[in-house]
């Protein structure tokens, strides 16, 4: 991965992403997955 | 800027890291943690997954247990030292790992896992912890 950038979270937030990570999977790769599906659905109503 | 102690720095790309700043940007949030949390929180409500995953238990650093659940499954975990019932947790079933730290070699472990509708899938006690309790998605 070129040029990376620190994104600073909350313990808690750590490990909820933790949770989802797939086999093989890096921390960046379970966030643009994550944006894939919801950049665009982002302020769904509860 | 310092960050207090509870955070934790992540490595990202700089496409990732403009793509949250966007959302960030674009609906107010305060920090990227909410804009994390709500990408979570989507993700966890609306794309809950239905295959069944596989935990192994681990007492006292030998494997105890394969067992499955699936993934709307409530496991709770009851830490009992003489008798009384000194900690109680429910953890998610998508976590890839729990444990329980011990040094008290009184204490036993009650662990249960309920499914969603709170039928009992599993349960153990009487299992002396003298050394953890791992609970470990394989």
């Amino acid at each position: 991965m070129a040029k990376q950038k620190t994104l600073n979270i909350r313990r808690n937030t750590y490990e909820r992403l933790q949770a989802h990570k797939q086999l093989g999977d890096g921390f960046n790769s379970v966030l643009v997955r994550l944006l894939d599906r919801w950049e665009g659905f982002y302020d769904l109503s509860e | 800027m310092t960050y207090p102690s509870d955070y934790i720095g992540i490595a990202i790309s700089q496409e990732t890291h403009r793509r949250l700043s966007e959302l960030k940007e674009k609906n107010n949030e305060i920090n990227f943690d909410s804009v994390v949390n709500r990408l979570l929180d989507l993700e966890e409500k609306y794309n809950m997954p239905t295959e069944t995953f596989e935990y192994e238990l681990m007492i006292n650093s030998k494997k105890s247990k394969l067992f499955r659940v699936t993934y709307s499954d409530k496991v709770t975990i009851e830490y009992w030292n003489s008798n009384k019932l000194a900690f109680e947790k429910d953890i998610k079933v998508w976590f890839t790992g729990y444990k329980i730290p011990s040094n008290d070699l009184n204490a036993f472990i009650k662990f249960i896992i309920k499914d969603s509708n709170l039928g009992l899938l599993y349960e153990m006690e009487n299992e002396l912890v003298q050394n953890g309790v791992w609970i470990k998605r394989v």
